[in-house]
């Protein structure tokens, strides 16, 4: 990019100045254009003296008299009087101007110096190099297009004063100084040096070796150092991307503690545009060594987790000696649900750490922030529902809140409301005080009513479990199910030493009974998302390789793989890819024929998830599979792979699978849709630019496609409920075709989740009241209200965090979960495996920020909370944030605001204030006088 | 014998003892059991500490091989409580019950359009809201075999596809298309199977078809047992014939006056004839003098007039004035509002006029008083009940107001009013209160709710479409035997309407069903349905 700018404003200074003087002449005398201006006595003595000088330097005449000495003293001159000059934007500076006209000249004398003429002859060199960076400067506005004379001037003075340098003439040879000429030249240099980079290796030229550019990366080597001690990061690191040697970035003196923060950022939006995976890494790789350097574990850890670098863990532990932020790191690792042990070490913390990491207090903060917040009262589903908003109100109400007859279907969207409203409040309204509501819900419903309780009970894995464990021994089988379900849930990203989930599971999953195997697979897979246990999975692989064939074996089969690529989320893990292969593989057609068997290839591309590359070889393999699910397996894999990449290359891939007019067996291109907006989330331009395509895709492409548009844009704003998105949505919510209908609903839910959006609310309801008739479309208006209000508002389903650096495994497979039962929801949500639904939990956090001491005791302070700015490459020290509120912590954070503290009392250890960050008294910190 | 200071979790609490591996797990469990009292088969226990044993201890583990280190972690799980049983009764499920059961539960059904029929199925929907109606065709369809000529057979038909229409309608969730009825209408009314160009039926007027279908069932429904079995018992029936005259019939009292007589000659006494109707009409057209806004006002305008006559007294012809008043009441009364008429165009070539819409609003509320258009004889039985209802009222709203000041003394004052209040009761019943009319209640009060409206969209008279809007039924048993009764009852708070849109049912409000008094080119109301109020 730079390269590209500096050359346009190279031209535009050029372009410009012609523009300012005709002005100025207009304003002062009407006299045609084309005459040439009236110079003031100034400038005409100027342009005299410049034209004197360079006449002298010439010596066209010969003249003895002129001797190299007064040629060059001419020449300084020259120098001095183009140095020296100022400019405004508008004018070209005047020596600049006067001189244009001798560029020619000088040039030709310039080819006349040869060799034999300055062989020896100090002076001579010095004048030649000199004038070398004279039209180097004049030729960045006279030279042409592409030619890069300015580069091949400088290039050569650079030989001349090298030669200076080794004939011992250091005087002479401190003259060459990039700098002195200004920031203008260097950026128009830089820009060529690209191109010339480019040009070299086109034409054969090996960019691993240093030898065939030794001379540009010299001035590299010159030019890098001097735009980051002027503040202008971005551009030395464009240059060095652009020469493709960022790592000498590492090595430069004049990154300190200053500045090292506006490189980084740069580094880091800069890796999104890298389409070449290593250059990616290479770039991202950068940053993070950047920041272990300056001591920023915390930040370096988070470069390390964008990355997926999980190996770079261990070392950046080992290497922090500063308390406060290895308690910073941890509480990054539990947001990310890594699953990450900290070694014994001297001082015995690592009791503490390791329960940071496991998440055990997050049921405790989570119960604070809502006390503090005072929504601690159970929410009922009518509190929901509204339905006396309703134009029909009373009337409505009295049908649904069943006092005639309980509908089954009615009563399971309130269990699922009742549980995601209440989720990690640990009391409701239906399911704590008695167990009627239990039996007001039929076989499955049971199942997804008593692992509600697991939801209500979120996070609090001890005192849930006790109020669970009766239920396991439930004489009714869906109830057992449900219970064997609930300790899953209950314990979604929480580690716990005596490790209940698996205990209480384990025999369950080599039981008998059906439903009690799906149950426990589902528990497991949401109990140990992202975690890598090996000892689950070995207890998944057996379920996942069985082979008796029927339709509730291939259910198992199914719901074990996903709950093995969740727990493998982005792990790549050989075994759990190998035997979801095979498996897929050896399956008949019957099997792959399963409405499930989706579900198996959604766990294969949750195991790759946002590794790239790496999923190659899984996708040949894959492609091999003599059945239709093969193309949907494909897709999904490469779009789980590639996810948050915005690879422009695979998005194209993905519109061009779509263009296929199909009317059936179009699955593939339904997660083709949904994979467009994967790859393309989180990061803006692409982000926009993908929903442009979708207008494109509802207009000219086949149902299919249009059914699966909702879905991505849903994707593409996860709790964050943009207006015109949302508008989008509401308009598709009425298309007459159900499945857009009820995707575009359930779509309304998940843009909204756990804002408690009042216009989605709205909407909603209307749309409740609209669809009144429609089991169906109601049931998906109810799960979309569940998400809207989930968690009272107090979470987000967001994957993405840190400031939307990282993208949080877990979090993206379980709202991909809830996308694939979309893609047919017929057999999924609105039939029996409507409990899929409960891997949302695995997304789940909360939105809260909250400040604590060191030994993580709340302590308030004041933060201002607002619309997150984009502060790349911007000079000084921008406002990251605009239309900001300040607050006293806690306080809720949207996806699309950012948090900075509102007082200089204190310091936080984590660049990003989100989630709980540690504060530490600024040590500099004076107290306003009193007065 | 080594013991380790152990603490277990569990659930809130946290149980310390001590714990001697030399017991083995059952020693444990009994130890936790005097703590907790959880059944011992019940007890899951878990290492938290380090280096222990793996999941679930199980029972016949050796605790003796365990590293163990004070103080001991454990997790127990488990709960004392048992868990509650299942509900006696089964839960029963919307989506598990019959079809007839289901349509109880969820909104009343509507019936297919099967071309331009919207006119017959916004009247079905409201004659659908009369019970007395239904047990009539009941009694008929279940008892008269069939007999006679061909008209009456094709009567038959009608009414029998319209009762049969009705509980079907009833026993069903999903909207049902009235094939039968349909037929049976164009057979009995030849005129409302025209067609139009194309071969498409053409629309026809709701209230001919009402009229229609009432005459025939006049006919058939004549005895009284028939009567009986509509209204459930016997009943003074007050002159009625049949079955549709003692619902809907009104009679009418018209009173001639001569204009032109001087006051002078009393020799010509106001000539009185009675009239029986099974409607009223609300006249909007209305003289040039009169703009009618109401219905009250147009269906007065409509009970007077000016006729011309010979008069014995002038022995010439006179103006004479009209007047027409209701000398009994019938349960239901239907109010047409004339909102079609035939233009005369004799310019134009080809007929001799058009058939026209009045558009204007005229207003109507949800309760209807005819009080002032009976005559003096009912009038004087009506105000017995209403001035009874306004003392009672205003006894009421005193003794509100009296309670709210002084709540204690007021003891005597009740008793002083419950005694005025029975002299005045034991007055009443002496009076000799006659019903007002078949099926009415003694202290009736002349009110009349609104129940069911048939409404027309559309400027045109021949095209356009009908639609029903009924009164929900909120009472539990809609369609019980306990509903004979209804047909007088007041909800004193309902609401809720339904508007049958021919198979589109969608609930709304009373708010909505006053909007339909016309003036624009949404629904206006073409017959009003109200029945008496008690």
């Amino acid at each position: 990019m730079a390269p590209k700018s500096n050359q346009k404003s190279a031209e535009l200074t050029a372009s410009t100045a012609p523009n300012g003087n005709k002005k100025g002449k207009s304003a002062k005398d009407a006299k045609p254009a084309d005459e040439e201006p009236e110079l003031s006595q100034e400038d005409a003595a100027l342009k005299e003296r410049l034209e004197t000088c360079v006449s002298t330097l010439l010596n066209s005449a010969n003249e003895e008299s002129v001797t190299t000495a007064i040629r060059l003293k001419a020449l300084d001159f020259i120098v001095s009087e183009l140095r020296s000059a100022t400019s405004s934007m508008t004018s070209v500076p005047k020596p600049l101007k006067f001189l244009r006209p001798k560029f020619e000249v000088l040039k030709g004398y310039y080819a006349s110096l040869g060799e034999e003429l300055v062989k020896g002859d100090r002076e001579m060199l010095f004048l030649r190099a000199r004038l070398g960076d004279v039209l180097a400067v004049l030729a960045m506005t006279m030279g042409k297009r592409d030619e890069r004379e300015s580069l091949k001037f400088k290039l050569r003075g650079s030989v001349d004063y090298d030669t200076l340098l080794s004939m011992g003439d250091t005087a002479s040879a401190a003259d060459n100084n990039l700098g002195s000429w200004g920031h203008e030249f260097v950026r128009s240099l830089a820009g060529e040096i690209g191109q010339e980079y480019n040009a070299r290796m086109l034409s054969g030229a090996d960019p691993d070796e240093d030898g065939p550019f030794e001379d540009l990366l010299k001035m590299v080597d010159v030019i890098v150092p001097f735009n980051v001690a002027h503040n202008a990061e971005a551009e030395a690191i464009d240059l060095l991307i652009e020469v493709q040697r960022l790592k000498k970035i590492l090595e430069l003196e004049s990154i300190d503690e200053k500045n090292y923060r506006r490189v980084c950022l740069y580094l880091i939006k800069t890796a999104d545009f890298m389409a070449d995976p290593d250059d990616y890494a290479e770039v991202l790789e950068t940053a993070y060594e950047l920041f272990r350097k300056q001591n920023q574990y915390h930040d370096a850890l988070r470069i390390a987790l964008r990355m997926g670098n999980e190996e770079a863990i261990p070392e950046l532990f080992s290497q922090c000696t500063d308390k406060l932020m290895t308690k910073q790191m941890c509480l990054l690792l539990a947001r990310q649900r890594v699953n990450y042990t900290v070694e014994p070490n001297e001082d015995g913390t690592e009791g503490e750490l390791n329960e940071i990491i496991g998440n055990e207090k997050l049921s405790e903060e989570f119960l604070k922030v809502a006390q503090d917040l005072d929504v601690m009262d159970p929410k009922t589903p009518e509190d929901i529902y509204k339905s006396h908003l309703a134009e029909t109100g009373g009337f409505s109400r009295r049908r649904d809140g069943g006092s005639v007859v309980d509908s089954a279907r009615a009563n399971l969207a309130s269990t699922y409301v009742n549980a995601f409203v209440n989720a990690g409040f640990g009391q409701d309204k239906l399911m704590t005080p008695d167990n009627d509501w239990l039996y007001k819900n039929k076989d499955h419903g049971m199942m997804a009513a008593s692992a509600s309780l697991g939801l209500i009970q979120l996070w609090n894995v001890e005192e849930g479990l006790a109020q669970i464990d009766k239920f396991l021994y439930s004489s009714e089988d869906y109830i057992k199910a449900g219970a064997a379900l609930a300790v899953g849930i209950l314990s979604s990203g929480v580690r716990n030493e005596a490790d209940p989930t698996l205990a209480l599971l384990d025999e369950h999953i080599n039981g008998d009974s059906h439903i009690m195997k799906c149950a426990s697979c589902t528990g497991l897979g949401i109990a140990y998302a992202g975690s890598a246990r090996e000892d689950v999975m070995e207890l998944l692989l057996p379920v996942v390789e069985q082979e008796n064939s029927g339709p509730n074996t291939m259910l198992e089969v199914s719901l074990a793989g996903l709950a093995l690529g969740m727990i493998y989320v982005g792990k790549c893990d050989d075994s759990v890819g190998g035997t979801i292969v095979q498996r897929l593989m050896e399956a008949t057609d019957e099997e792959l024929d399963h409405s499930h068997a989706r579900f198996l290839c959604l766990g294969l591309g949750l195991l790759f998830l946002g590794r790239m590359e790496k999923a190659e070889a899984m996708l040949e393999a894959i492609r091999t599979i003599e059945h239709k699910i093969s193309k949907l397996a494909a897709i999904v894999l490469e779009t789980c792979a590639y996810a948050g990449s915005g690879n422009v290359l695979k998005v194209q891939e993905m519109l061009h699978q779509c263009a296929e007019h199909l009317e059936e067996n179009a699955e593939h291109q339904m997660a083709a849709v949904v994979g467009i907006a994967l790859i393309t989330m989180g990061e803006d331009v692409g982000a926009e630019m993908a929903l442009r395509s979708f207008d494109h895709l509802l207009h000219y492409c086949e149902l299919p496609v249009k059914r699966a548009v909702p879905l991505a844009l849903g994707v593409l704003n996860i709790s964050n409920p943009d207006f015109s998105v949302i508008d989008q949505l509401s308009r598709l919510s009425h298309d007459p075709d159900n499945e857009i209908s009820q995707n575009a609903i359930l779509a309304m839910g998940l843009t909204s989740a756990g804002t408690n959006n009042s216009r989605v609310a709205g909407l909603l309801r209307q749309l409740s009241e609209f669809y009144s008739k429609e089991a169906g479309h109601v049931f998906c208006v109810r799960i979309a209200q569940a998400m809207l209000h989930m968690g009272k508002g107090l979470m987000t389903l967001a994957p993405m965090h840190s400031d939307r650096l990282i993208t949080s495994g877990p979090s993206l497979g379980g709202v991909l979960v809830l996308i694939h039962c979309c893609i047919d929801l017929k057999t999924t949500l609105l039939d029996k495996t409507h409990y899929l639904l409960y891997y949302l939990t695995c997304a789940m956090n909360p939105r809260m920020l909250i400040t604590v001491n060191e030994d993580l005791s709340w302590r308030p302070v004041t933060v201002r909370v607002g619309q997150a700015v984009e502060t790349v490459g911007q000079a000084g020290k921008p406002k990251t944030i605009t239309g900001f509120q300040t607050h006293t912590t806690p306080v809720l954070i949207s996806t699309q605001e950012r948090a900075e503290l509102g007082t200089e009392e204190v310091l936080s250890v984590s660049s990003v204030l989100e989630g709980i960050v540690i504060i530490k008294d600024n040590p500099d910190y004076e107290a306003p006088e009193a007065t | 014998m080594t013991t380790y200071a152990t603490t277990v979790k569990w659930g809130k609490e946290n149980l310390s003892l001590n714990l001697d591996p030399s017991l083995g797990p059952a020693g444990l469990k009994q130890q936790l059991h005097a703590l907790t009292n959880i059944p011992i088969d019940r007890m899951k226990i878990m290492a938290k500490s380090k280096n222990l044993w793996k999941g679930i201890l199980k029972d016949d583990a050796d605790l003796t091989s365990f590293p163990f280190e004070s103080p001991v972690q454990l997790l127990l799980m488990g709960s004392a409580e048992k868990l509650p049983d299942k509900p006696a009764v089964k839960v029963v499920f919307l989506e598990d019950l019959p079809e007839e059961e289901k349509a109880k539960v969820v909104e009343p059904s509507g019936l297919v359009n099967l071309g331009n029929t919207c006119y017959l199925n916004s009247v079905v929907q409201a004659l659908r809201a009369i019970p007395h109606l239904r047990d009539g065709l009941r009694y008929y369809s279940n008892t008269r075999s069939n007999n006679g000529g061909d008209a009456s057979s094709s009567n038959r038909f009608l009414l029998t596809s319209l009762f049969s229409t009705l509980s079907t309608l009833d026993a069903s969730p999903q909207a049902i298309s009235p094939n039968n009825l349909v037929m049976a209408t164009k057979m009995s009314f030849p005129q409302m199977a025209q067609t139009g160009p194309g071969g498409r039926p053409m629309q026809q007027d709701a209230e001919e078809f009402y009229s229609g279908v009432l005459n025939v069932a006049a006919q058939e429904l004549q005895n009284t047992e028939a009567l009986r079995a509509a209204f459930g018992k016997d009943e003074d029936w007050m002159g009625a014939k049949n079955v549709i005259d003692a619902l809907f019939g009104l009679k009418m009292e018209e009173v001639l006056t001569c204009d032109e007589l001087p006051a002078s000659i009393d020799q010509e006494a106001p000539v009185v004839t009675h009239d029986l109707h099974r409607k009223l009409v609300c006249n909007i057209q209305g003289a040039n003098e009169a703009n009618i806004t109401h219905v009250a006002e147009g269906i007065a305008l409509s009970l007077s007039g000016k006729v011309e006559k010979y008069s014995e007294a002038l022995g010439r012809n006179a103006i004479y004035t009209r007047s027409q008043k209701i000398a009994r009441l019938p349960p239901v009364i239907v109010v047409q509002f004339g909102r079609f008429y035939w233009k005369a165009t004799p310019d134009s070539h080809d007929h001799a006029g058009v058939k026209c819409k009045v558009m204007k609003p005229v207003g109507f509320s949800s309760v209807f008083d005819v009080y002032e258009f009976c005559t003096e004889k009912v009038k004087s039985v009506l105000k017995v009940a209403r001035d009874r209802a306004a003392a009672e009222e205003e006894e009421r709203v005193a003794k509100k107001l009296k309670g709210e000041t002084d709540a204690d003394v007021d003891m005597d004052g009740n008793d002083e009013d419950e005694a005025a209040l029975q002299a005045a009761l034991a007055m009443s019943v002496q009076e000799d209160l006659s019903p007002v009319g078949p099926g009415l209640p003694n202290d009736f009060r002349g009110l009349y709710e609104l129940f069911a409206v048939v409404t027309h969209k559309g400027r045109d008279a021949d095209g356009g479409h009908y639609m029903g809007w009924v009164k929900a039924d909120n009472s539990d048993s809609r369609n019980g035997s306990g509903s004979k009764q209804k047909i007088a009852d007041t909800e004193e708070e309902n609401e809720d309407w339904y508007v049958f849109d021919d198979d589109e049912v969608s609930p709304c409000k009373t708010e909505d069903i006053l909007k339909l008094k016309g003036g624009g080119d949404w629904h206006m109301s073409y017959l009003n349905f109200y029945r008496a109020k008690k």
